[in-house]
């Protein structure tokens, strides 16, 4: 055998040891995250399981408000793609759910299936698999989500808050109508695209990025980003240009985050991304429901709120699904044009070091006002049942 | 490799890279109209000339071409009041690049002067001023077509021209920062419309550079309009067009020196347009016909959209909402760090260190293609 030879075989070899040993890794990785003590949560706070129709159960923690306002209703927050619920409670400073419950909400916080607490699939074995795509999420997760808290509060009514995917959930539960829509007074999406065409050189990066996870058995995250955290703090300019503005987020906040609040994520998910992405519509699975379309016949008062660095929620694509919906709305820029402290990207809208004072508050302000189609609940109805 | 050679290679590396680092030197003014400067930084020429329009003496600038032109004349349309300082790298940085540049000046910016009697409305600069310079630069270049390069309002205008009928002789449009449609985006825009419409009636002459150093209200809830803690009280100049550039301490000073002036008519034509979304030029009959989006309508070439996402002046959703008519609307650009820009850029691309060496080499690549 040539010297060439050899020298080839003994890098493929060595490639492929270095596989073996990354995936044995990111595997370790992610075993460890199971058991990762994740910070306590508030003395008020609980940990209750809701199960879906088919079967899954998802992690509602729930908030207790520290000073009951009456007359006010249950908010459902609920979190974007590839995160879980640590995304709106990290800690207690950087906290919507904690923030909402501070000014006398009844707070629940949603993590979707195969996240957080919840439920998690398997690729081999086990109960649940990677079949899931955002209108599962729409058809039982929310549904789930929303009467559970029905079920606990008693109440007829509930509000909801989204950020980033968690928003695009609400525009598809009050698009798709019925029991879970009805059940919604008030509503709040945050950095929630409608459209899917960002400058020409992303929208192309991020559809070829979907079509290929979507063809993975799973799309693997939570492991690969611990043991890319050394990297990440080393060298945090692509994230920096994707996923937050460094002027806004403190980088140990941002580091810590990594650690907890990445998820797997399935790659019938991507799919449906990739179809929206290359048709810039936003559809349910068979493309038969165009979301878009349907909200301006909608009416649940809703604010949007958009970040000015955002890259993914991106302003004119979040304004998209402003301008769609029906019924009584407010638009927020979350800016330094409009009085914030920076200019938002994505994941600062919730963990920015100012978040509380240009995202939580307003948001607190406008599931507080009065809306014409928002009945209020009487104390007696919204109270707390348990 | 031994010393010596490692000096003699930098210095080789130095001599063959200093024209991508040196700041060309802007030419000298000429002292009188068609009077042939040179500037031996940029190896190409620089004329002056003044012509009329409707008694406004307005300053049309030819950057001849370095060499052998390669491709139709370019026409800068300049962002209202900014002068040809604002433009100066810009337009030096095309005609390197063997481009054929006109820029002209607003009246009553840089060295065009205002009529003595009647400054004139919105409609005066865009129906006057604008096709004045258009028709001027056409004749001198001996060109049948221009490409227009439109920034801001003066996007708005060059999206007129257009779509009138001097249309016939323009190929291709670059709108930078060109609101479609609009909206009053912030409170310090409408604090600045509030301030314009309570100017007096008497049409006195007024700086652009007196509403750029107002302070910027941000709407902050714990002191309104003012701005707290540590950070530096910002203007409007800071806030609406400096915001998301990198500008020297310098080239910040020599942009504020040079913004221009108009009168009260021509910024309440301005408040008007923003109030209500919809540019409208002048009354009468043939007003409903002289409004931006009718001119969008009827425009029938390619153009491409530039758009920054920090603008604080023209958000992405105005200057991107053509976006998908593709009969119009053949590319775009969004200048952020994902898409290749060096930095996420505001209103100001164009006047920032990147505008020179990273736009203006894109936006030519484009105007290849679209000839």
């Amino acid at each position: 055998m040539t010297r060439a030879r050899l020298a080839a075989r003994g890098s493929r070899t060595a490639l492929a040891l270095c596989f073996v040993l990354l995936s044995a890794c990111s595997h370790g990785c992610s075993l460890a995250r199971r058991f990762w003590s994740p910070a306590a949560l508030p003395e008020k706070a609980e940990h209750l399981i809701a199960r879906t129709g088919d079967g899954w159960d998802l992690s509602v923690i729930h908030y207790k408000p520290r000073d009951r306002s009456p007359g006010r209703r249950p908010v459902l927050l609920v979190h974007g793609v590839v995160t879980n619920e640590r995304n709106i409670d990290y800690d207690e400073k950087h906290s919507l759910a904690r923030s909402l419950a501070a000014r006398g909400l009844d707070v629940w916080a949603l993590s979707l299936r195969g996240t957080g607490e919840s439920s998690h699939a398997s690729l081999v074995g086990g109960d649940h698999k990677y079949d899931w795509d955002f209108d599962t999420y729409c058809e039982e997760d929310i549904p789930a989500a929303i009467a559970f808290v029905q079920q606990r509060t008693g109440a007829e009514k509930i509000d909801y808050v989204g950020h980033s995917m968690g928003g695009m959930l609400y525009y598809c539960v009050l698009a798709r109508g019925g029991p879970a829509a009805d059940a919604i007074a008030v509503g709040a999406t945050v950095g929630s695209p409608v459209g899917f065409r960002w400058g020409p050189r992303f929208t192309e990066a991020t559809q070829v990025a979907a079509l290929a996870m979507s063809k993975m058995p799973v799309i693997k995250l939570d492991g690969p980003t611990l043991l890319a955290l050394p990297l990440v703090s080393w060298f945090p300019e692509p994230m920096t240009m994707l996923l937050y503005n460094p002027a806004n987020i403190d980088a140990d906040i941002w580091n810590g985050f990594l650690a907890v609040g990445v998820e797997d994520e399935s790659p019938r998910l991507a799919a449906q991304f990739y179809r929206w992405i290359r048709e810039d519509k936003f559809t349910s699975r068979d493309g038969a429901i165009d979301y878009e379309q349907r909200l301006p016949a909608t009416r649940t008062p809703t604010l949007v709120m958009a970040g000015k660095a955002d890259q993914l929620g991106f302003p004119p694509l979040v304004r998209r699904g402003y301008d769609a919906l029906g019924g009584e709305k407010e638009w927020r820029l979350v800016g330094i044009e409009n009085g914030a402290r920076g200019d938002y990207g994505h994941m600062d809208l919730l963990l920015g070091e100012s978040a509380e004072r240009d995202v939580f508050e307003p948001i607190s302000r406008w599931l507080a006002a009065p809306h014409a189609t928002a009945p209020i609940q009487s104390p007696a109805a919204g109270a707390i049942t348990h | 490799m031994n010393a010596p050679r490692w000096v003699g290679c930098f210095l080789a590396a130095m001599v063959a890279l200093a024209p991508h680092f040196s700041r060309a030197a802007p030419p000298v003014d000429a002292p009188a109209p068609e009077e042939l400067k040179s500037s031996e930084a940029v190896g190409g020429r620089v004329y002056r000339t003044h012509i009329d329009a409707g008694g406004a003496n307005i300053a049309l600038w030819r950057y001849a071409a370095s060499g052998d032109k390669s491709g139709p004349p370019i026409f800068i349309v300049p962002e209202l009041f900014c002068s040809r300082v604002w433009y100066d790298e810009f337009a030096l940085a095309l005609q390197r690049r063997g481009r054929e540049v006109f820029l002209f000046e607003w009246r009553g910016s840089g060295q065009s002067g205002a009529p003595a009697a009647g400054f004139g409305d919105l409609a005066s600069l865009f129906l006057g001023d604008a096709p004045a310079a258009f028709d001027a630069a056409l004749e001198a270049s001996g060109a049948k077509s221009m490409e227009l390069l439109g920034h801001g309002l003066g996007g708005a205008a060059a999206v007129m021209l257009a779509a009138s009928a001097r249309g016939e002789h323009i190929s291709s449009l670059v709108l930078i920062s060109v609101p479609a449609n609009y909206a009053v985006p912030n409170l310090a825009l409408r604090n600045l419309i509030a301030a314009v419409r309570a100017l007096p009636a008497p049409p006195a002459q007024v700086s652009a550079a007196s509403y750029a150093s107002m302070d910027a209200p941000l709407g902050n809830p714990d002191r309104p309009g003012r701005w707290t803690e540590a950070q530096a009280p910002l203007d409007l100049f800071a806030l609406l067009l400096a915001h998301g550039t990198v500008l020297s301490p310098a080239r910040t000073a020599q942009l504020r020196e040079n913004l221009g002036g108009g009168t009260p008519a021509l910024f309440a034509d301005l408040a008007t347009w923003m109030e209500a979304g919809e540019l409208r030029l002048g009354e009468g009959p043939r007003a409903p016909k002289q409004t931006l989006g009718n001119a969008w309508a009827l425009m029938a070439q390619p153009a491409l959209l530039v758009a920054s996402p920090l603008d604080n002046l023209v958000h992405l959703e105005h200057a991107l909402a053509l976006r998908g008519d593709r009969s119009r609307v053949r590319d775009e650009l969004i200048l952020q760090r994902i898409e290749g820009f060096p930095e996420d850029a505001g209103h100001l691309a164009i006047q920032s260190p990147w505008g020179p060496r990273v736009l203006a080499p894109r936006i030519l690549d484009w105007l290849a293609e679209h000839p």
